[in-house]
């Protein structure tokens, strides 16, 4: 039981920290980091969403872009210093009684790269439940903020391989790409019961909705990348790519999940019962393949000190899914699947991705900001950095999917081509409402 | 099985609310369970006529179900008894027994007692606030069904009825059980 308990608690420990999870990102460079998380250049997201960027020059002497950045992973030495049993370490152990999920969850949320200098604490306050015959109360005390009213989740769409050749802006490949999408919401009981200690009620359904998607392909793509106004130095850059999105299989499912309770709370002839209910439909691999058209557009101007660029991907691209098995899932304490449909037809849709950028940059002083959303709401960077002599100063600030407001500072020193490179990073990934911060320490090479 | 459930996901709630160093306290309304089933109430008679029985039958509390793994750091016992006396004067004690198996309820020793001196024709309230249970008793509330049982033993020739107004156990769990 306790193991069950468990593994389920960590599981929604995950799912209830998948918003901040997903509104930070794992960011290699202490430089970005020092910025906010601010892309300039060719680096971070810029070129990976506006493909415009494949044809603008790198400018590494003009904004001391590093050719290669190579994190120095502080963080591991200090969580292997605290931990240097893991395989036996009893805080990762369910079954031992030190098993700290709080730890677990939050080495998840912020892997051990960097050092983590202040760690955000996790509420200490007491936790009570109220149990009678006919009665549950539970109060989670200043903790109770942290349930999360809205939707939260976690979603990606990547594309990770793409091989291909080009000649003079015109490039031909093909290009794997992955979205998934996880979402959950606590229904209203649920959110009662557990955010404002409403006792639980009889005959009443607790439960979450809960959305999932999967799906993956390649895509064989034209795209053309290239300069059609202005020389080396600035100019008028456009881009574009023409995907022909292949499906290999995706899975989707929606529904409600929880439990109802009986005629009484902890007693009488109905116990609680769990409950759910889910429309699960996909095609696997090996069915007919999934298709569809879609594209990217992105264009960037560069003039003097100035650099303006917007992107904006998958534009267009629903992928039509011609052999499709929709099945019903209801379970009531027993589990029953009803086949609705096979071999039908269905549709789904690659979030539209875009990002906006702006960089200024005079003399030894580079300023930026960036708007990025990838179908989960806009992360919005604003940052910059003041070069003076041998030493680099950072400073940025961002508001995350959340729109909570992070801070970012640093600095760095260079010695020909090699630089040192320092950032510091707030978040607020952890389970707590305060924030921690993160030092980040690179090596770049020039 | 119903316990478990609404535990489960109170108590998963509870870590995802980050209660991982702070402590998680359950107020279990004992009496409440009993009440349902009429079992608060226990005649009792002194001497015992031989076959008349001094306890209530068996009853059942629906636990937490945390899991032999965790510690439980303190069980606080309150609630108050009447003695109802109708006549005789003697004594009255009141016993409490808890247990996880329903048929060694009442071999064990009890987890507590209250004593009432009890006069002709009055009631005697006796609250009662037992701070901590002993050691050994701890480990029963982790289990996911609780039996209790309730004895009255007189002494002098009295007659009456003990009657449970209130019975509440707070259990602290020490570790974190998550």
């Amino acid at each position: 039981m306790r193991t069950f308990v468990v593994g389920l608690g960590v599981v929604v420990l995950l799912g209830g920290a998948a918003a901040p999870a997903a509104a930070q990102w794992l960011v290699t460079d202490a430089r970005r980091i020092g910025m906010g998380g601010l892309s300039l250049g060719r680096s971070g997201s810029l070129e990976r969403y506006n493909p415009a960027y494949r044809a603008v020059d790198a400018r590494a002497d003009r904004r001391g872009q590093p050719k290669v950045t190579i994190p120095i992973p502080l963080g591991i030495i200090q969580f292997l210093h605290d931990h240097p049993h893991l395989s036996s370490d009893p805080a990762f152990d369910p079954k031992s009684r030190s098993f700290n999920p709080i730890l677990v969850v939050n080495t998840i949320l912020n892997l051990p790269l960097y050092l983590e200098i202040k760690k955000a604490p996790t509420p200490t306050n007491d936790v009570a439940f109220t149990i009678g015959q006919d009665s549950l109360m539970v109060n989670l005390g200043a903790a109770a903020k942290l349930v999360p009213e809205d939707q939260f989740g976690i979603s990606g769409s990547s594309r990770p391989l793409s091989p291909g050749f080009g000649f003079k802006g015109l490039r031909v490949g093909v290009m794997g790409w992955v979205h998934n999408d996880a979402e959950f919401q606590l229904e209203d009981n649920l959110l009662g019961f557990l955010r404002d200690s409403v006792p639980a009620q009889h005959r009443t359904f607790y439960g979450s909705f809960v959305h999932g998607t999967v799906e993956a392909g390649f895509a064989p793509t034209v795209s053309y990348a290239g300069r059609i106004a202005g020389d080396s130095t600035g100019g008028f850059y456009v881009g574009g790519a023409l995907h022909y999105y292949v499906g290999v299989g995706y899975g989707r499912t929606d529904g409600l999940a929880g439990f109802i309770t009986g005629d009484t709370i902890f007693a009488g002839s109905n116990p609680v019962t769990p409950d759910g209910r889910t429309l699960t439909q996909y095609s696997k691999p090996g069915n007919t393949l999934g298709h569809g058209i879609g594209g990217d557009i992105g264009i960037a101007w560069v003039s003097g000190p100035i650099e303006i660029g917007v992107g904006v991907n998958d534009i267009g691209a629903t992928i039509t899914w011609p052999d499709t098995r929709l099945d019903s899932a209801f379970y009531r304490d027993s589990t029953y699947s009803v086949p609705v449909a096979n071999h039908v037809e269905t549709k789904t849709k690659l979030p539209v991705s875009y990002i906006a950028n702006l960089a200024y940059t005079v003399g030894n002083t580079t300023l930026g900001a960036d708007v990025l959303n990838t179908g989960r709401g806009s992360v919005v960077h604003v940052g910059g950095e003041q070069r003076v002599g041998l030493f680099v100063v950072r400073g940025g600030v961002a508001r995350d999917q959340r729109k909570r407001i992070e801070f970012g500072f640093g600095g760095g020193l260079r010695f020909g081509g090699l630089g040192l490179d320092v950032g510091f990073w707030t978040h607020t990934n952890s389970l707590s409402n305060e924030r921690g911060i993160t030092m980040a320490t690179s090596l770049s090479i020039y | 099985m119903r316990a478990k459930w609404l535990c489960l996901v109170a108590l998963t709630a509870a870590a995802a609310a980050g209660c991982g160093e702070g402590r998680a306290i359950f107020d279990i309304d004992v009496f409440s369970f009993l009440s349902a089933t009429d079992a608060d109430t226990l005649p009792y008679v002194g001497p015992l006529p031989p076959g008349v029985p001094d306890t209530i039958p068996v009853q059942t509390i629906q636990s937490l179900g945390i899991g032999s793994s965790s510690l439980v750091d303190t069980v606080r016992i309150t609630g108050s008894v009447d003695f109802v006396n109708a006549t005789g004067t003697g004594n009255v004690t009141f016993q409490v027994f808890f247990d996880t198996a329903k048929s060694a309820v009442y071999t064990g020793t009890p987890a507590f007692s209250v004593a009432g001196a009890v006069t002709p024709g009055a009631t005697t309230s006796s609250p009662f606030d037992i701070p901590d249970l002993p050691t050994a008793l701890k480990p029963l509330f982790l289990a996911s069904t609780v039996y209790v049982g309730i004895r009255a033993s007189a002494t002098g020739t009295i007659q009456g009825t003990a009657k449970l107004t209130a019975l509440r156990a707070r259990i602290v769990i020490q570790d974190k059980f998550f």
